[in-house]
């Protein structure tokens, strides 16, 4: 039987584990090394190579940048998601599977082509500034998780409590607020965490949508990386682990990971 | 009435999708048709030339090389996990998690350091005298499969977790009593019963590889492009718009027609449900 | 409260396919009227309509003196229990039975006071910290109509409110629901699919198919004298003669054999209740008897159910005066003039 018990399996699965762990080690092990390049095993021990971060203006603007761009863009695709996700299950909509799909199609496009794509129309077409493009790339990449953990809790709630609201005197909008938004809470605190790691973690998109004074944290490693080998790519690499680490604690706090992914 | 608010609240998504996705894509499109007065030619020359072969081939190859190995690790993996107690299972989730939630430069920086020429694997195979001299691994297309398996072997095990925890594990009880050993039961009563979600691991996983760009362009070097890296090779270096463009078209359509052909498959394989 | 008047109403989504048709409904201040019918015939989507949830395409509905046809469902003033129950899974059940005063903007005092009230009416007072999820079936039940009875509604809509619970549960909810409607006096209507719920708790029942009333009615009256033959089906008769002509005196049936019965204009079927057939041991002068054989019987416990066929069709007879009959034997059976029901088609 394949259960627990089983020994080969318990060894292959510890073994994979390890695979998938001790990668990440590795790089939390050379960020504390004092040699100027990455070398395993480190000799002596340093926090220097985490000041030196802070002397990137590249790492340091563009933390920022992604942050911002991140939190817009999710935002951005839970305002204007969460309305299409209302109107594609109370509805009784004929399309409704159609109209799923077409917001679901976003994900069927390569990230670099949309990146690319947008590049030529909302840049160069359109003539919108840099920043706002880059904020729709965003937003396309997000909006795909909105409508389908959003639906998917929609379809759970019971339609009848907000009848039930309308009957006790509310206005449909005060009924959404009041009734039917804090059922799909967790929901939607998912959906935003996910729009937000994608977005904030995002490269191919960005890629074709930065600029010199629009620097997003992954693809400043990326060049960085692409240049240097020094242990500051380690360091940051641990700043950003350590962030990861700390948002998936708070969304174990409020609703558990698990919910990320279903 | 209702129908108006409908349309309202569908409006800003679907305007938004279509302006920023679909018009972009018609936009990219019209230039690779225009160029002359015979439509495919540019795709024709493209896919012509056997360089741009190597690299399509290479795209292929690679996504299936990394979904294989995906799967060969990932299956176990997941059926391991699955098994174990609720708490256990939780923990184990939530460190398979981490990963997938962590940006891809980091992880793909992760096996730089350990398949670089000084690497930590060149240093334990040196150490254990199997090689004599640093052997290259880092900037191959090995490298892109290990690299890429990295990233998706967390996607495949979080989606096969789920579809085995609904297993009824009666079936190989049953499967046992009747003779089957561990692997019979493997292969016989488990894997058939997953098949739906074997593959919808693997549709995320090759399309996903198919279509990445950082793991490729970290890994493997310029000397082995993708087809997501020669698009920005294109554009960007070379400054060839167009012939960036093709490549976007072909690439989409590659995947796409990949995935609803895994899509067709698994709706055909799948005969636990009744079809309606 | 107050008088509730439907008036011609009609509704359709399509323009073609008529899910209402020309209903009219009249209930008097604080009685509660029961629309029954099986799924499909159009009560609950009467019901949604006079609650608001649902436009008709045509007709009015008029509460007291006032035409709410066009106000739209949170300014009815109305309670409605849903079948689901719909309570607020986020809010506590003083939140959830507070929910509507609060939508009234009624200060805290007030609303403290109301909720305490219905609460303990409904045996709910130790419950109000509970959230949904941590109470039973029954006492979701209990929730849902004190939500909807704390805001003094002017008419009470229950949609098969008791569709959900146990059988023992069912009968004692209904009682509960009936002792309240009185107290409170409340006029309420109350939709199902259950003739036996029904009768129980109503002062009148509206019998629905295919989107029209086919009886509005005491629940004696629709009992005992069923107006046509999907009422009677529907409360249980079985045996339906079909019936050509009326010749002044008695009903011609199909197979030309002369009936007796109360003279009723549109007459297509005449029906009678097994325990009303009596099996008599000769044929006498009198009216309305029939030979036939027995070629079924069942124990029905205090009596013997026979399936008899007789060249009115095959009947089904209740007996518990006789001896044991079996099958195969003759009989003769008499169906009394004053028991034969006239039904419309």
């Amino acid at each position: 039987m394949l259960d627990r018990k089983n020994k080969p399996l318990l060894i292959f699965g510890l073994v994979v584990m390890f695979i998938i762990l001790v990668p990440l080690v590795l790089v939390v092990i050379t960020s504390f090394g004092n040699q100027p390049t990455i070398s395993l095993p480190i000799k002596g021990f340093t926090f220097e190579w985490y000041k030196n971060i802070l002397q990137q203006p590249d790492f340091v603007d563009g933390f920022k940048m992604s942050l911002f761009v991140a939190l817009i863009a999710s935002f951005s695709a839970l305002l204007i998601g969460i309305p299409a996700v209302y109107a594609l299950t109370r509805y009784n909509l004929q399309h409704a599977e159609w109209f799923q799909s077409f917001f679901l199609s976003p994900t069927l496009i390569p990230e670099i082509v949309v990146g690319f794509a947008l590049y030529q129309t909302a840049v160069i077409s359109f003539k919108l500034p840099l920043l706002i493009s880059l904020l729709v790339g965003h937003f396309l990449l997000c909006l795909p998780y909105v409508i389908r953990l959003v639906s998917a809790s929609m379809l759970i709630l019971d339609p009848h409590i907000e009848e039930a609201a309308w009957v006790s005197g509310c206005t449909k909008g005060q009924a959404f607020f009041l009734v039917v938004l804090p059922n799909i809470k967790a929901s939607v605190i998912a959906a935003f965490m996910m729009c937000f790691i994608n977005s904030f973690n995002n490269i191919p998109i960005s890629l074709f949508l930065n600029g010199p004074a629009l620097n997003m944290l992954p693809t400043a490693i990326l060049n960085y990386l692409q240049n240097n080998y020094d242990p500051t790519v380690s360091a940051i690499s641990v700043v950003l682990m350590i962030f990861t680490a700390v948002m998936m604690w708070v969304v174990e706090k409020f609703l558990g990971v698990n919910k990320l992914v279903k | 009435m209702r129908k108006r608010s409908a349309i309202l609240l569908l409006l800003p998504a679907f305007v938004g999708v279509l302006i920023f996705t679909f018009y972009p894509l018609i936009q990219i499109i019209i230039p690779t048709l225009n160029q002359s007065s015979d439509y495919g030619k540019l795709y024709l020359e493209f896919l012509k030339s056997s360089y741009n072969q190597t690299v399509i081939f290479r795209t292929l190859a690679i996504a299936l090389f990394t979904t294989l190995v995906v799967l060969v690790l990932g299956l176990p993996l997941a059926i391991w996990i699955a098994r174990q107690d609720e708490k256990v299972r939780k923990l184990l989730s939530v460190i398979i998690l981490f990963p997938m939630l962590t940006n891809a430069v980091i992880r793909n920086f992760a096996w730089i350091i350990i398949l670089g020429k000084n690497g930590v694997f060149n240093d334990l195979l040196l150490k254990l005298h199997l090689i004599s001299a640093p052997i290259t691994i880092l900037y191959t297309n090995a490298a892109i499969v290990i690299g890429s398996a990295y990233l998706f072997l967390p996607i495949m095990v979080t989606s096969l977790v789920g579809s085995i925890t609904e297993l009824n594990i009666e079936t190989e009880e049953a499967a046992a009593v009747l003779g089957a050993g561990a692997m019979t039961n493997l292969f016989k009563v488990i894997i058939p019963q997953l098949t739906t979600g074997i593959l919808t691991g693997c549709i995320l996983v090759f399309a996903g590889t198919m279509t990445a760009y950082t793991t490729p362009q970290l890994l493997g070097g310029n000397r082995h492009l993708v087809m997501a890296t020669l698009i920005y090779q294109q554009a960007m270096t070379l400054g060839d718009w167009t012939n960036a463009s093709v490549v976007a078209i072909i690439l989409i359509i590659l995947s796409v027609v990949i995935m609803f052909a895994i899509n067709k498959l698994m709706k055909k394989l799948d005969r636990r449900k009744v079809n309606a | 409260m107050a008088k509730l008047e439907v008036k011609n109403l009609s509704m359709s989504y399509d323009g073609k396919n008529k899910i209402l048709e020309d209903l009219s409904l009249s209930i008097q201040d604080g009685e509660l009227v029961s629309i029954l019918g099986p799924s499909g015939c159009g009560k609950t989507t009467t019901l949604r309509i006079i609650a608001g949830l649902l436009k008709q395409t045509d007709g009015e509905i008029i509460v007291g003196e006032k035409n709410i046809s066009n106000l739209p469902v949170h300014k009815r003033e109305f309670g409605m229990v849903f079948q689901s129950y719909a309570l607020f899974p986020h809010l506590s059940v003083f939140n959830n039975v507070a929910f509507g005063l609060k939508m009234r903007k009624l200060d805290k005092k007030q609303i403290q006071e109301k909720v305490e009230n219905v609460l303990s009416v409904t045996g709910l007072s130790d419950l109000a910290k509970r959230f949904p999820a941590e109470l039973s079936g029954g006492q979701q039940q209990r929730v849902s109509l004190a939500r909807a009875l704390v805001i003094n509604p002017q008419v009470l809509l229950l949609d098969e409110p008791l569709s959900n619970l146990d059988a023992k549960l069912r009968v004692e909810m209904r009682e509960e629901i009936r002792r309240l409607q009185q107290e409170l006096k409340m006029t309420a209507i109350f939709v199902t699919h259950d003739q036996e719920e029904c009768f129980a708790i109503s002062d009148k029942v509206a019998v629905m198919n295919r989107g029209r009333v086919e009886q509005f009615d005491t629940p004696q009256a629709i009992y005992q004298e069923p107006k046509t033959l999907f009422v009677a089906k529907f409360i249980g008769f079985e045996n339906f003669i079909k019936v050509v002509g009326y010749d002044g005196e008695a009903y011609l049936t199909e197979s030309n054999i002369k009936l007796a019965a109360q003279a009723k204009e549109n007459t297509r079927y005449l029906t009678i209740r097994p325990r009303q057939i009596k099996i008599i041991e000769t044929a006498n002068d009198s009216e309305n008897v029939v030979k036939g054989r027995i070629i079924n019987r069942t124990y029905l416990g205090n009596s013997y159910r026979y399936t008899v066929k007789t060249s009115l069709g095959v009947l089904k007879v209740d007996d518990f005066e006789h001896d044991v009959l079996s099958r195969d034997e003759d009989v003769i059976l008499e169906l009394a003039v004053k028991n034969l029901l006239p039904l419309e088609n």
